[in-house]
C-alpha cells in the first residue's frame, strides 16, 4: 500500500518546549483517519506540522513520496492539502461569497470544485451568500471553512477538532457532510477529542499520547472493545 | 422607484475644480498642497489599512519620487510627461528591492527596516551632491510647459500656479481613481484578507510575501507619482522629502483621517494641512497641538475622523 501522506519520526518544537517526540502515521488515499488523545498531547501540533505552519525541527513528511517538510503552507495547500484550523476562523469581514472566491483564487488548483458546488453541499451557505461572515453562526462558520478549503480542489482534507464547541444536532449534520465528502472520494485526516464523533466517521485511528503514537488500528476494534478504549483514552 | 445616489466624488472634484476662480493664491496654493498629500497619504493606506503593514519609511518613495522628476527636468531638460511617470517608476523600481527584503520581516521588524531603508535614501540625497544637490537640495524645479492650457477658453485669464493646480488635480484624481479600482478589484481583497490574518491567507493557498510586495511596490509608485508633483509645486526637492518626519507626518495623515475608510487619508490629509496653516499663525507649539490631538484620536476616535463620521452616521440612522 502506497500512502498519500506519511509522517517519519517528526518532531516538533514551539521555541524550547517540545511537543512532538517523533510521530510517525500514513494516510493511504481514501482513507479517513483520525488522531485520538486528549487536550496537548500533539494532535493540533501534528496537523500544523504536516501544513507547514509549525515546521519540524527533525523528520519527513512525504506527500505522494515527495518530502514537504519545511515547504511554505502556500505551496503545501496548491500541492492539494486543505486545512480547516480548529478556530474555524473566516475571513470575518468578507461575506460568504467573498470567503469562497478568494480561497478560489489564491489557489489555482483546477479540480471539481466550484462555488456551485459547495452549496450543493451546504445549501446554507447560498442562502447566506450575501452575509458578512463574522456574523454567522459557529456552525455556519464551519461549514464556510470547509468551503473554503474546498475551493482549492485538496485531495486530503486537515480537519482539526470540527466538532468543538458545537451544539450535538449541528454536530450531527456536520457529520454527515463530512461523510459526504469522503463518499466523493476526498481523503481526511481528523484530529478529535470527542470519541463519539470519530469512532463513526473514522476507518483507522491513531491515539496519541505525550508527542508519540501510543497506538494504532481499525477503528471498528476500538468502538467493539469498550475496555481498550478505557484503557487508551481513559474516558 | 430607486433613486440613484448622488456622486459625490464627482461633484466634491467639480468644487474643486472651481478654485481658482476664487481668486487667492493662498486658496490655490494650498488647494494644490492638500491634493498632492492626500495622494501621498492614499498611497501609504494601501499597506497600512488594506494589507496591514505598518511603513515607518513611506517617505522614501515621495523622496525618490520628487527627485527623479526635479532631476529629469532639471538637469536633463526632460519634459513633464515623461518625468512625471518616471517618478512613479523609478520609485516602484526601488520599492520592489527594498520591498524584497522587508517582507521577509514581520510587525515591528518590518516597520524598522522600511524606516533603516528610508534613511540610506535620505543620507544618499544629503550627501551625493554631483546628482542631488545634497545638503542644499535642488531648487528652481522648471515648472511644466503648460502654455497651452491659456489657449483653452476661460482658463486665460488665470495664473501659472492656477493652471498648475488644474494639472495636479487632473493627474491625482486619475491615480486615486487607479487606487480606488484597485483596492475594490479581487486583488485587493486578497491583500484583506492578508491583513485580517496573515497565517489563514496562507494556508488557503495565498503567497503572502509575494503580495505583500507587490502592495509595496504599488504603494510606491503613487508616492512616487505624488513626490513627483510635489517638488515642483515647491518649486524645489530637498533631502527633507525623504526624511523619517515626512514618513511620520503622512502616517499621521493616514490614521487622523482614518486608515478603515478608503477616503479617509485624503481628509486627514487636509485637515492636517490646514490645522497646520492655521494654528502657526496663532502659536508656534503646532507640535504641542498635534500631540494633543494625537492624544485625544487614540483614545476616543480610533477610526480617524471619517471612522467617527461613519459611526454617527450609522447611529443616527439607527434611532
Amino acid at each position: 500500500m502506497s500512502a498519500l501522506l506519511e509522517l517519519h519520526d517528526v518532531h516538533t518544537a514551539y521555541g524550547l518546549s517540545r511537543v512532538l517526540f517523533g510521530v510517525s502515521l500514513q494516510v493511504a488515499a481514501g482513507e479517513c483517519v483520525c488522531l485520538l488523545g486528549r487536550n496537548g498531547v500533539g494532535k493540533t501540533t501534528t496537523i500544523r506540522s504536516i501544513m507547514g505552519l509549525t515546521r519540524p525541527s527533525s523528520g519527513h513528511v512525504l506527500w505522494k513520496g515527495r518530502d514537504i517538510a519545511g515547504w511554505p503552507p502556500h505551496r503545501i495547500a496548491r500541492a492539494g492539502i486543505g486545512f480547516v484550523p480548529e478556530d474555524r476562523r473566516v475571513f470575518a469581514e468578507l461575506s460568504v461569497w467573498e470567503n469562497l472566491d478568494v480561497a478560489q483564487r489564491a489557489c489555482e488548483r483546477s479540480g471539481p470544485w466550484t462555488i456551485a458546488r459547495v452549496y450543493e453541499v451546504f445549501p446554507k451557505l447560498q442562502e447566506l451568500a450575501k452575509r458578512q461572515a463574522g456574523f454567522l453562526s459557529g456552525g455556519e462558520q464551519q461549514m464556510l471553512t470547509i468551503g473554503r478549503t474546498l475551493m482549492c480542489n485538496p485531495e486530503l482534507l486537515l480537519l482539526d477538532e470540527p466538532s468543538e464547541g458545537l451544539a450535538p444536532m449541528v454536530v450531527d449534520r456536520l457529520l454527515e457532510q463530512v461523510a459526504a465528502l469522503k463518499d466523493q472520494g476526498l481523503t481526511i485526516l481528523l484530529a478529535e477529542q470527542g470519541v463519539e464523533f470519530s469512532l463513526r466517521i473514522a476507518d483507522r485511528v491513531y491515539v496519541l499520547e505525550k508527542g508519540t503514537v501510543r497506538h494504532s488500528g481499525p477503528a471498528a476494534e476500538l468502538r467493539e472493545d469498550e475496555a481498550l478504549r478505557q484503557r487508551l483514552l481513559a474516558l | 422607484m430607486s433613486r440613484r445616489p448622488v456622486p459625490w466624488v464627482l461633484v466634491l472634484f467639480l468644487v474643486l475644480l472651481c478654485i481658482p476662480w476664487l481668486g487667492s493664491r493662498l486658496y490655490t496654493f494650498i488647494a494644490t498642497d492638500i491634493a498632492i498629500l492626500a495622494l501621498f497619504a492614499l498611497s501609504l493606506n494601501l499597506l497600512l489599512g488594506y494589507t496591514g503593514l505598518v511603513s515607518f519609511g513611506h517617505a522614501a518613495y515621495f523622496g525618490i519620487g520628487a527627485y527623479t522628476t526635479a532631476i529629469l527636468m532639471k538637469t536633463y531638460g526632460v519634459p513633464f510627461v515623461v518625468a512625471f511617470p518616471a517618478a512613479g517608476i523609478v520609485a516602484a523600481g526601488f520599492a520592489l528591492v527594498f520591498g524584497f527584503f522587508c517582507v521577509r520581516l514581520t510587525k515591528i521588524y518590518f516597520a524598522m527596516l522600511t524606516l533603516a531603508f528610508a534613511q540610506i535614501v535620505w543620507a544618499i540625497c544629503f550627501k551625493w551632491n554631483d546628482v542631488t544637490g545634497g545638503e542644499q537640495g535642488m531648487p528652481n524645479v522648471p515648472y511644466p510647459d503648460l502654455g497651452w492650457m491659456s489657449a483653452i477658453p476661460g482658463l486665460g485669464s488665470l495664473r501659472s500656479g492656477d493652471h498648475f493646480y488644474l494639472l495636479v488635480l487632473a493627474l491625482v484624481a486619475v491615480a486615486i481613481a487607479a487606487l480606488r479600482r484597485i483596492v475594490a478589484s479581487p486583488y485587493g481583497r486578497m491583500l484583506s484578507v492578508i491583513r485580517e490574518n496573515p497565517e489563514r491567507a496562507e494556508f488557503i493557498g495565498i503567497n503572502v510575501r509575494l503580495y505583500q510586495l507587490s502592495a509595496f511596490v504599488v504603494a510606491g509608485f503613487f508616492a512616487g507619482l505624488a513626490g513627483g508633483l510635489f517638488g515642483i509645486f515647491n518649486r524645489g526637492v530637498f533631502p527633507d522629502f525623504a526624511y523619517w518626519t515626512k514618513s511620520a507626518e503622512v502616517l499621521i495623515m493616514t490614521i487622523l483621517g482614518g486608515m478603515g475608510h478608503f477616503w479617509g487619508p485624503a481628509v486627514g490629509a487636509m485637515v492636517l494641512t490646514l490645522l497646520n496653516q492655521q494654528i502657526t499663525s496663532y502659536t508656534e507649539y503646532w507640535p504641542l497641538i498635534l500631540g494633543i490631538i494625537l492624544i485625544v484620536l487614540l483614545f476616543g476616535f480610533r477610526g480617524g475622523i471619517v471612522g467617527a463620521v461613519v459611526a454617527l452616521n450609522r447611529r443616527l440612522r439607527g434611532r
